[in-house]
């Protein structure tokens, strides 16, 4: 027993050490391991699949002698993400129809939601034309994949429907992606560390992954509902071209190569050329960015941008379009949207397997006469205003009614937009505000949200104002006495409240709450509110929290992804906000490192005013520098650090291991800070102290913080504008 | 010299911070990330050593990790482990600490690899302010070992045997903490503190499940057990054995269920009081240091230093394998300078996190609770609490920095009144809302310790059980076989803790407080303020000394709040594991 102990021992001691030191193949491994002659074992803590009968998050029981399917309180955490109100789906009746809509959250009608939802008013219209004997069950799921509205396909069977209707292909990223082999990953990888422009081949490969997606969904769609007498409709989601910025992480450079540094040359000079609004030059400029990397949205944002100041809105649908696609090329995450090269594999798939389809920019652009979808029909990047949802709805109900009755009808119903409830659609407009806010969207736009939420119920400004409190404010929102102004009010999204840390200080959705709560005399102690508790007196405050970062909750997700010790960037300038008093000077302590390291020295700006310029080691190192009174400002201050581009390709020497390798071409680590901090010296006193709290600062007046923008710092530019 | 430990990937995962030969910071991920638990790199815990030492990355000279992955991965692969299955391979990874602590960490430094029963032992050992003492360390497993015998002496420990997996007294004891109906990993204790209602009535039964062996040597019979499969902890053959079939999860205590606890404690207690004899006898030593997940089993602790050879027992409070960052660090820092380590004996397990009062403040303001602040009147808030007390009141109890181990030991203290009949039944259903049985454990300063319990010594970490004497009625604290598991106090490790009980003897004339940890059942022990503020809220507890604030319970506010707490935690609920089996991987 010992004896075969200790061989058995012996044997998986140098398999570990082989393993360890890489010396050994997996055939290698698999040939010893069977070789132990044990059954492997699967991993623990599986869980034993039940053979109970579900439809998601509903179960079947059978209630006083008829089968329904109950929502089930063993799925109480997948909740939030489904249709709130209905609890139960009784079995179907044999004088109705059956419409079961499936989909993503733009089918559950986010931010409208419980009180007005994609699939009543789909039934609304459709009772128009079939009196009652219809019925729609919303089975639309926040954030499903490609893959899991399959797997809810499959069971909706159980409901006996008449019809599928599925709204989705917004969040199927990911899925295109899988869909590259290792083989093709590996060409990509290659293409990209090549340098090469224009970068045809992946490109290609891209292609091919979105329709081999396509067939892959429509296959599995076809064997799941082989057999039945099942109408289905494809609605093929928009994306708000006009409205949606790149956030600031895809405005940034990436995939860098040898071109890398004329494309930021190239950039700075059209930040120029839009300055001066001179439209002929940065056209041409546009092009040249999008020649040296295609695989940037600026260029394309640029371009499609003369082009609508030209009026040719066809050009420049189909760039923004490109732009918009453009996220496909970066591996990590970014909002989920719909990429047009999903759209013709769709459309061909449809055909093939007699699917209906309705195309959503082809009905808002017949809508808005020619016009690009905007912010009158989304209320972010993909989810629809009440008019929006209204004419996607209007659409499904038409092609179900040609379906089913062979008529070409024309719905007419009141429109939504006026006949809906203001303190919902204020509350829609807020939450929409807070979503472009974490989405890194313009101050403009969050405005507009803001401003349209006041507009339909002033009552709003109850809740911004508890909102502003709660941002400005250390104590966790789950504790604090502000979000209870959120709390039992089921249009709520309180899964959007699990974003807390991303309420900084300083943002662009704080600024507008601010000026709207100025313009109505309610913003007196907000000042004081902010020195209270953000003060830097004495006491060393750790920047590298989200709360003083000041990237969107979008780029902080990417950076914090791999829930490190400390904070990667993958932009050319990390931006911090702290709060002063503008009594004392402040120290600041910084450890930080640039991953392979360059030659180019590292600048750490306070206000627009360098304070200093560092080494680009590759190591840790630690400064510390003293920041003069004279550079600050009373309130909130910028410190901004300025990475260096990296001199050569990274990764260009590693091996590829696996697809997600491609993130360290494709967004390589431009600097990383292990430790940022600030602090008052109090024994610094160099400058007479202001007492009245009130005379300091005047921080949610709307504007932008002062920074001196002299000297060439800032000639990159980082705004863009399309 | 800056050395940090760490332990991660099994459970308990925990960071320290050995600066120039002193402990100074220690603390389990599980209070930061609020996963109890959790197995992860400690990377939050790690940014508070750095923080607490005021040094940057750059200045941590090592890091030593508390196991050495490549002897793991052999003992996992011997168990059958399919390496190639991809989610066994990112877990198995031998090269994953070291990955991970580089990718994660940023760390650049050289990071030292320390067996994962020599960093119990040193755990033990080195902070245990002995020359020279005999080292037994008891786990489920580590790579290969389960049980150590070692010897110490100054700064170096030589390890002189070993009992391999899968024999091991840890995983026997879970295995039967499963059969009973609990968790894995958090059960054990629970176990411990049920064994005293029943009778040693299946002890003959049980040790056919373990055969004695020469020297330190004993085995399992392997036809019981299922551990190494990862699937299920035992096999049908121990039903069989037994007669029953398992208790399931939180179902009805029965008599059998009590007296096979019972004799799984008499069972641990005499191997550990025979194994201890064999290591007095090969060593010749008159301390004991022990260490390991089976060390914090106090009521075999006691016994054994009560019937065996040894004249001193040390247990560090982190027995367990967040303990192990800690004593990986202590072999790496003796290594390098040669030295002792300096807070040798450890004083105090005040390690982790604290909070300014101004910080605390201003968390609390913008809560619904309204609180009394008793700045510069510290004697004032301690007799204010010393009364509530004494009126019948539940206190939660939280003050500077948060304790290291398992236990709480008056930083993060639920603290009640000991002599109250109906205080236990009322904190474990009420309060804590956990089984009836657990007991509680009393805490009195060190001097007066002796005229109420039968201990002669200091027990700072509450780790060894001992008789309450006879006349004192202490009901709340005194097990049902007359045991107490003691914590004592002097002024010079916790003065507010120290201070808090004279004012309570001097309205009562009792110098003992019931002390528990400062949480609810499945969450971690709370560690900042705004973690106290919800377990306040949730746990029905009477009031909140928080830093210098005082909080009487108001049920409007406490409504409030607690409505907050709800909506929030409908809308998100974290991924927690519920363990059946042993997590070797």
């Amino acid at each position: 027993m010992k004896e075969n102990f200790n061989s058995r021992k012996e044997l998986t001691d140098s398999m570990a050490n082989a393993i360890y030191h890489g010396e050994m193949s997996n055939e290698k491994i698999a040939g010893l391991l069977s070789k132990l002659n044990k059954d492997s074992k699967s991993p623990p803590n599986r869980e034993a699949k039940t053979n109970e009968k579900k439809v998601g998050i509903f179960t079947l029981r059978n209630i006083d002698g008829e089968n329904c399917f109950v929502r089930d309180q063993k799925f109480k955490a997948d909740f939030p993400y489904w249709n709130k109100t209905m609890n139960v789906i009784k079995e179907k009746s044999p004088k109705k129809k059956r419409v079961v809509l499936l989909g993503e959250s733009v089918a559950r009608g986010w931010l409208y939601e419980p009180l007005h939802a994609p699939a009543e008013v789909l039934e609304d219209i459709l009772h128009q034309h079939f009196s009652q004997d219809i019925e729609v069950v919303d089975l639309a799921v926040t954030s499903i994949n490609a893959r899991e509205i399959l797997e809810l396909c499959e069971e909706a069977l159980a409901l006996s429907p008449d019809a599928f209707v599925i709204y989705a292909g917004n969040n199927w990223k990911q899925s295109v992606i899988a869909c590259l082999t290792d083989a093709e990953g590996y060409e990509i990888y290659r293409e990209l560390v090549s340098g090469k422009p224009g970068y045809a081949v992946i490109s290609t490969l891209v292609s091919k992954a979105f329709s081999r997606m396509v067939d892959i969904f429509f296959i599995q769609l076809k064997r799941i509902t082989s057999g039945r007498n099942l109408e289905m409709v494809f609605i093929i989601p928009a994306f708000n071209l006009m409205d949606f910025q790149s956030s600031e992480i895809e405005k940034e450079m990436f995939m860098p190569n040898l071109k890398a540094r004329a494309w930021m040359q190239a950039r700075a000079q059209g930040l120029n050329f839009l300055e001066k609004n001179d439209l002929e030059s940065l056209a041409k400029l546009a092009q040249e960015l999008i020649d040296l990397n295609s695989f940037h949205s600026l260029g394309y944002e640029w371009l499609a941008k003369c082009k609508l100041a030209a009026g040719d809105l066809k050009s420049a649908k189909k760039l923004l379009e490109t732009a918009c696609q453009t996220a496909i090329y970066r591996v990590t995450s970014t909002s989920s949207r719909f990429f047009v090269g999903l759209k013709e594999p769709i459309v061909k798939n449809c055909h093939a397997n007699k699917v209906h389809y309705v195309t959503m920019d082809e009905v808002f652009e017949q809508h808005l006469n020619g016009g690009l979808p905007d912010r009158t029909l989304f209320l972010d990047y993909s989810h629809l205003t009440i008019k929006g949802i209204e004419l996607s709805m209007i659409a499904c109900a038409k092609t179900l009614i040609k379906a089913w009755s062979g008529a070409e009808a024309e719905p007419q119903i009141d429109s939504y937009e006026i006949k809906c409830d203001p303190q919902m659609a204020s509350t829609a407009h807020f939450l929409a505000a807070m979503h472009n806010n974490l989405c890194g969207q313009s101050f403009e736009i969050i405005d507009y949200h803001c401003r349209k939420a006041f507009e339909y119920d002033k009552r709003i400004l109850s809740k911004m104002n508890a909102y502003i409190r709660m941002s400005l404010s250390k104590t966790p929102w789950k504790i604090n006495k502000e979000s209870l102004a959120f709390v039992g009010n089921n249009l709520i999204q309180m899964g959007m409240f699990r974003y807390e840390p991303h309420a900084k200080i300083h943002s662009a959705l704080l600024r507008s709450i601010g000026k709207i709560l100025r313009e109505n005399n309610l913003a007196e102690d907000l000042d004081v509110i902010l020195l209270e508790e953000h003060t830097i007196s004495g006491e060393e405050t750790d920047l590298l929290t989200t709360k003083y970062a000041a990237d969107s909750m979008l780029c902080m997700t990417e950076l914090l992804a791999k829930e490190k010790g400390f904070y990667s960037e993958i932009k050319l300038e990390s931006k911090f906000y702290f709060v002063a008093s503008f009594q004392h000077s402040v120290l600041a302590k910084l450890t930080y490192r640039v991953p392979g390291g360059s030659a180019d020295k590292i600048k750490l700006v306070v206000n627009g005013k360098l304070q200093v310029e560092l080494p680009a080691h590759p190591k840790w190192s630690t400064h510390s520098f003293d920041i003069p009174l004279s550079d600050l400002q009373s309130g909130i201050n910028e410190l901004s650090i300025h990475w260096v581009l990296p001199s050569s390709g990274t990764g260009k020497n590693k091996p590829m291991t696996s697809i997600t390798d491609l993130n360290e071409v494709i967004s390589p680590v431009l600097g990383e800070i292990q430790a940022l901090s600030v602090r008052e010296e109090e024994h610094l006193l160099s400058k007479p102290s202001i007492n009245n709290l009130s005379e300091v600062i005047n921080i949610f007046s709307g504007e932008e913080i002062e920074r001196d923008r002299s000297g060439d710092l800032f000639v990159e530019g980082e705004e863009l504008i399309i | 010299m800056n050395i940090i430990g760490i332990s991660a990937f099994y459970h308990d995962s925990a960071c320290c911070l050995i600066k120039d030969g002193a402990l100074i910071a220690a603390a389990q991920e599980e209070r930061f990330s609020r996963l109890k638990n959790d197995p992860g790199l400690p990377v939050k815990s790690f940014k508070h050593c750095l923080k607490e030492g005021k040094i940057s990355i750059n200045d941590v000279d090592r890091i030593a990790f508390y196991e050495n992955p490549v002897k793991k991965l052999s003992r996992q692969l011997w168990c059958g482990y399919n390496y190639l299955d991809p989610e066994l391979t990112k877990k198995m990874d031998p090269r994953r600490p070291e990955k991970e602590i580089r990718d994660k960490l940023g760390y650049e430094g050289k990071i030292e690899f320390v067996d994962h029963h020599l960093s119990h032992a040193a755990s033990s050992f080195l902070f245990s302010g002995y020359e020279s003492s005999a080292i037994l360390t008891v786990d489920g497993v580590g790579e290969w070992a389960t049980t150590t015998y070692a010897t110490g002496e100054q700064n170096s420990i030589r390890i002189m045997e070993e009992v391999c997996f899968p024999d091991s007294l840890g995983l026997l004891y879970s295995a039967i903490t499963n059969y009973l109906g609990f968790n894995v990993n958090s059960g054990e204790y629970k176990v411990m503190g049920l064994a005293p209602y029943g009778k040693p009535v299946y002890l003959d039964l049980l040790l056919k499940v373990i055969k004695p062996g020469t020297n330190g040597q004993f085995s399992l019979n392997m036809d019981y057990f299922d551990f190494t499969s990862g699937t299920r902890m035992f096999t049908e053959k121990l039903e069989a054995l037994l007669g029953n079939k398992p208790r399931k999860k939180e179902s009805e205590l029965l008599a059998f269920h009590l007296d096979i606890a019972k004799s799984l404690q008499v069972l641990l207690q005499d191997v550990l009081l025979e194994k201890s004899k064999y290591l007095h006898s090969i060593t010749g030593k008159e301390n004991l240091c022990l260490a390991g997940g089976v060390a914090l089993n106090c009521v075999a602790n006691g016994y054994i230093l009560r019937n065996g050879p040894f004249k001193r027992l040390f247990v560090p409070p982190a027995a367990n394998d967040a303990g192990g960052a800690q004593g990986a660090a202590a072999v790496v820092y003796c290594q390098l300078s040669g030295k002792k380590i300096s807070t040798s004996p450890l004083k105090t397990t005040y390690l982790g996190a604290s909070f300014s009062d101004k910080e605390i403040e201003i968390v609390l303001k913008n809560t619904s609770l309204k609180g009394v602040s008793y700045q510069g009147r510290r004697e004032e808030l301690l007799n204010e609490t010393a009364k509530r007390l004494a009126d019948g009141k539940v206190i939660g109890w939280f003050q500077g920095r948060a304790e290291f181990g398992p236990r709480a030991l008056g930083s993060r203290s639920i603290l009640a009144d000991p002599r109250n009949p109906e205080m236990r039944d009322r904190i474990n259903q009420m309060v804590k809302k956990r089984e009836s049985f657990r007991p509680f454990a009393p805490v009195i300063p060190e001097e007066k310790c002796a005229i109420y319990f039968e201990l002669d010594h200091p027990s700072p970490f509450m780790l060894e059980t001992c008789s309450v004497k006879p006349f004192h009625d202490l009901p709340a604290i005194t097990h049902v076989d007359n045991s107490a598991r003691v914590q004592t106090v002097n002024r010079r490790d916790n003065a507010m803790l120290a201070d808090l009980l004279s004012a309570f003897e001097k309205i009562t004339d009792c110098p003992i407080l019931l002390n528990t940890s400062f949480n609810v059942r499945g969450e971690p022990i709370v560690n900042s303020p705004a973690d106290a503020l919800i377990c306040f809220s949730v746990a029905n507890l009477d009031a909140l000394v928080i830093g210098d604030t005082l909080i009487d319970r108001n049920q409007f506010q406490i409504d409030e709040l607690n409505k907050l707490i709800n909506c929030f935690d409908s809308t998100w609920v974290p991924v927690r594991t519920d363990r059946g089996v042993y997590t070797f991987i």
